[in-house]
């Protein structure tokens, strides 16, 4: 006899793998900016890059933390709660990232550690490991992986930013594990001051490619307007921001062509800059 | 602990990196793939880098200012010879490399593609230092995880060895080579699986050139004899459409296609003779008869291994001889030729069974084919043609035209026509396929400079079979278009788009009626940007998307390089990691790789899965330089497990 909570967790995992709902489940998505603009962030510096691309850490100049959360589709077992922190020190600018996606019955967790440093003017790369953790409830098997990704960004001019990104990049023999890897590669640029768009695109094993575009405009001071599109699910994406003084706080929404809307707040907190 | 670990690593890229200066062109890589992706002629990768790699140990002294010196850089046209030709003598010596891409004709992509390939010197200091002994020694070892699941007679390493020396007019070399699960040495006398080797005379005066041993030889167009590539490489990738003659030793590792015995080239004013003889060995799959003297050849073996007691059998199982002339005059701006050739073998050639799409394969023992062939320079046109013939009726028609209506534009169009029995066993004429015989068809394709740093090039291929062809019960057809964008908005960026439509004819898969004939299309839209942001860094990003039809299979591939070279040791580093995910084998995509001097690698990427490889080059010193390569492709296969293959890779370089 199948137990309903057995039941409820298969239907859950089967239904996380199903293509067209996410492309990589442990692709995280993190900070509402990024939702904002389709995800195409691998070439942006922030507080979140340490999700993204950790090379972004490398311009970070401030203690900062920050904290997220995304609400896919309405569903609250679907939410996922996230943490960053940044720091510097000397030359490379640390952090770490605490994620939590699931419910009781079904968790997974990543935590990660990650370092970036400027190679040159205009080369910076970042690495992170990563601890990914998967609980289920009943007879399943839970699941600890450590991993690592890994990234550069490049200033290619003074308006143009290219940034590279690798995930799980470890031959399957090392890893003994089954877990995605991930490569994304994307550009952006300053078309004006208030101004930025950007491109990527993105390939996960056993997924198809991905392409992304989204832009940034500042539509009045200290008020930054965001939209995208990825080809993944036909998703259309929007989002807003506000800078209040040491905080920043955005709201990023993404639709799916069949299963609704995820929207994602996010807030940062810059404690102490250099 | 863990900041220690992350200062170390990013320290250690950061204060050892600088660019990797030799960027191998996507044009290049291009043709590469492109070769490797056509199983009609699986050799040719092998050769074109084979060639490749003789360019680079004899770099063409592109100040000597000579047709023939020049027009070793295969991959140019006609006109580009030409002019350069025409440029040294009136401008005098090229200073620079890169003085090339101002050149009429000429354009930054076209000036990279030859970087490797030339030198500006025009010729030895001294007389000591010209006849002084140069010797180069190449070793290979190479190991994959995933050959095969049978039992092999020798083991999973493949081992390749070359060596050649030069001094003076005089040069010579060998290469012994023994695939994966071949033994290292086996026969009477014991030996390598494959040995080749040649002793070469090259002279100015009226004996240009004397060959002894191994060889490949090329007249004309190709369709009597050509043992290297085809001509008309690629349908946006201009260069070696027009014909050049030419002997030259045997380095390559084609087992079969090559010949073996003695070759020479006379010259006399406008005048030149060429002699070829050979007596080789080949592979074969005989007829099984009880009455030995009723031998009789089934079909040619031309993969070249040797690893099981099966394929042993097959080796040097049949002797061929072949002969020819080809004389060759040349009226100033007319040039033409006549080329004599017969091939025979040992035991005759009785293929069995006997398909229906296989009625005008060669048979018997004999194959004689006379030939003639032109190529004329008019103001802004060369026209080329040949006419061959095997007996009878059989004939390949070859006509072409090169137009160069001004300097930023280059047309191309070539009509060819191999009618049914038409055999050349060593032929490779254009626009043929390996089989050579019987279809007809007509190519074309431009090359444009459309702005400043913008170029466009396309081209069409259609060609018609008015008999069967494997797994075609039908006359049919083929047809491939091609356009390619590429820019190049300065030295450190490039932006190329390319698309490719290929049509094919096959039976339909339903097996319980008479076959009709679906049309298989396949489109391919790659996008590749390469970018280095200092002279210490080149990073590529490589996107490609394939749909084929009617089956819906699409194949999609994400591909990341990474070029570098370590500034405080001679080291150079070549990453790459792609993700791929196709839904088959047809859909399955061609990458070239970075690989061992003298190889290339162009895995086919089909599946789910990706690929990954690292290869770094350490230059010992002037005189020697070690190579090392490890790759891994992981695919998914039943209930998303995945396997892994991987490849190690050793080599080693010594000139002295």
């Amino acid at each position: 006899m199948f137990s309903l909570q057995k039941i409820i967790v298969s239907l859950f995992v089967v239904f996380l793998s199903v293509k067209g709902f996410a492309s990589d489940p442990y692709g995280l998505s993190a900070g509402a900016r990024q939702t904002g603009m389709a995800q195409v962030c691998v070439m942006n510096n922030d507080l979140w890059s340490s999700f993204h691309n950790q090379a972004g850490l490398a311009y970070n100049k401030s203690f900062s933390f920050a904290l997220n959360y995304e609400n896919r589709f309405s569903i609250k077992e679907l939410g996922t709660r996230s943490a960053a922190i940044t720091l510097r020190a000397g030359r490379v600018s640390l952090g770490a990232v605490y994620s939590h996606f699931g419910y009781s019955d079904f968790r997974r967790q990543m935590t990660g550690l990650a370092c970036g440093m400027p190679l040159s003017n205009n080369i910076a790369a970042g690495v992170q490991i990563d601890y990914f953790s998967e609980r289920t409830t009943g007879e399943y098997n839970n699941n600890q992986i450590l991993t690592c990704e890994a990234g550069i960004n490049i200033t290619a001019a003074h308006n143009i930013k290219i940034g590279i990104h690798i995930f799980n990049p470890l031959p399957n023999s090392i890893r003994k594990s089954d877990m995605p890897t991930g490569l994304r590669a994307g550009a952006g640029a300053n078309l004006s001051e208030e101004l930025f768009a950007a491109v990527e695109t993105e390939m996960s094993t056993g997924h198809n490619l991905v392409i992304r575009s989204g832009f940034e405009y500042e539509m009045a001071k200290k008020f930054i307007i965001r939209g995208g599109f990825s080809t993944e699910n036909s998703s259309f994406c929007f989002g807003f921001g506000y800078r209040a003084g040491q905080a920043i706080i955005d709201f990023g929404f993404a639709t799916h062509e069949q299963l609704g809307i995820t929207s994602s707040v996010s807030i940062i907190f810059k404690i102490k800059e250099e | 602990m863990f900041k220690s670990a992350a200062i170390i690593f990013l320290a250690l890229l950061s204060g050892n990196t600088f660019c990797q200066e030799i960027k191998t062109s996507e044009r290049i890589a291009a043709i590469a793939e492109e070769l490797a992706a056509d199983e009609s002629d699986p050799g040719a990768a092998d050769l074109f880098s084979d060639w490749l790699f003789d360019l680079t140990t004899d770099p063409v002294k592109i100040n000597s200012g000579e047709e023939k010196e020049i027009s070793r850089l295969f991959f140019l046209t006609d006109f580009q010879v030409k002019i350069l030709v025409d440029y040294v003598k009136n401008s005098g010596k090229i200073v620079s490399s890169y003085e090339i891409a101002n050149i009429p004709g000429f354009d930054r992509e076209s000036a990279e593609m030859m970087i490797p390939f030339i030198t500006l010197i025009e010729k030895p200091a001294t007389l000591s230092e010209s006849t002084r002994l140069r010797q180069t020694l190449l070793s290979d070892f190479i190991y994959k995880n995933n050959i095969s699941d049978t039992p092999l007679l020798g083991s999973p390493w493949k081992i390749l060895t070359k060596y050649k020396f030069t001094s003076g007019n005089i040069s010579g070399g060998f290469t012994g080579k023994k695939d994966a699960g071949e033994k290292l040495i086996s026969g009477k006398p014991p030996l390598p699986d494959f040995l080749s080797g040649y002793l070469t005379y090259n002279g100015t005066g009226i004996i240009r050139h004397i060959i002894i041993g191994d060889y490949s030889a090329r007249f004309g167009q190709g369709t009597n004899i050509n043992t290297g590539i085809r001509s008309g490489l690629s349908l946006t990738t201009q260069g070696y459409l027009t014909g050049r003659s030419e002997i030259r030793p045997y380095t390559s590792t084609d087992e079969n296609n090559f010949f073996r015995g003695a070759a020479t080239q006379l010259s006399i004013r406008n005048f030149d003779f060429s002699i070829f003889l050979s007596v080789n060995k080949i592979d074969a799959t005989l007829n099984d008869t009880i009455d030995s003297s009723n031998q009789s050849i089934k079909s040619f073996y031309k993969t070249g291994l040797h690893t099981t007691s099966g394929t042993i059998l097959k080796k040097d199982a049949v002797r061929e001889t072949n002969y020819g002339v080809n004389f060759f005059y040349n009226f100033n701006n007319l040039r033409a030729g006549i080329i004599l050739t017969e091939t025979r073998f040992a035991l005759p050639v009785i293929p069995d069974p006997v398909e229906p799409a296989d009625k005008y394969n060669f048979t018997g023992r004999t194959n004689t084919i006379y030939t003639l062939y032109y190529n004329s320079l008019f103001k802004r046109f060369i026209f080329f043609g040949e006419l061959s013939n095997s007996g009878g009726k059989k004939y390949a028609f070859v006509q072409g035209v090169s137009f160069r209506p001004a300097d930023r534009l280059n047309i191309n169009l070539l009509y060819s026509n191999y009618s049914p029995g038409y055999i050349s066993i060593h032929g490779n004429g254009p626009a043929g396929s390996s089989a050579g015989n019987d279809e007809y068809g007509i190519l074309g394709n431009f090359t444009f400079e459309a702005a400043k740093f913008l170029f466009i090039s396309a081209g069409s291929d259609l060609k018609y079979y008015p008999w069967l062809r494997y797994r075609c019960s039908a006359p049919s057809l083929s047809k491939r278009h091609e356009i390619r964008i590429k820019y190049l908005p300065s030295q450190k960026l490039m932006f190329e788009t390319l698309y490719d439509f290929r049509l094919s004819m096959v039976d339909s898969p339903d097996e319980n009626k008479i076959p009709t004939q679906i049309n298989i299309i396949v489109q391919t839209v790659k996008w590749n940007i390469r970018y280095s942001p200092s002279d210490y860094l080149t990073l590529s990003t490589r996107v490609d998307y394939k749909i084929v039809k009617p089956s819906n299979s699409k194949g999609m591939l994400l591909l990341q390089d990474i070029n570098l070279r370590f500034r405080k040791f001679p080291v150079s580093m070549w990453i790459r990691y792609a993700i791929f995910n196709t839904g088959g084998y047809d859909s399955g995509l061609y990458t070239w790789e970075n690989d061992l001097l003298n190889s290339f690698s162009i895995p086919v990427l089909y599946g789910t899965g990706n690929r990954a490889y690292i290869l770094a080059s350490w230059r010992i010193s002037d005189k020697a330089e070690l190579r090392i390569k490890y790759g891994a492709t992981t695919t998914s296969v039943i209930n998303s497990r995945m396997k892994e293959a991987n490849e190690f890779k050793i080599q080693l370089k010594i000139m002295i």
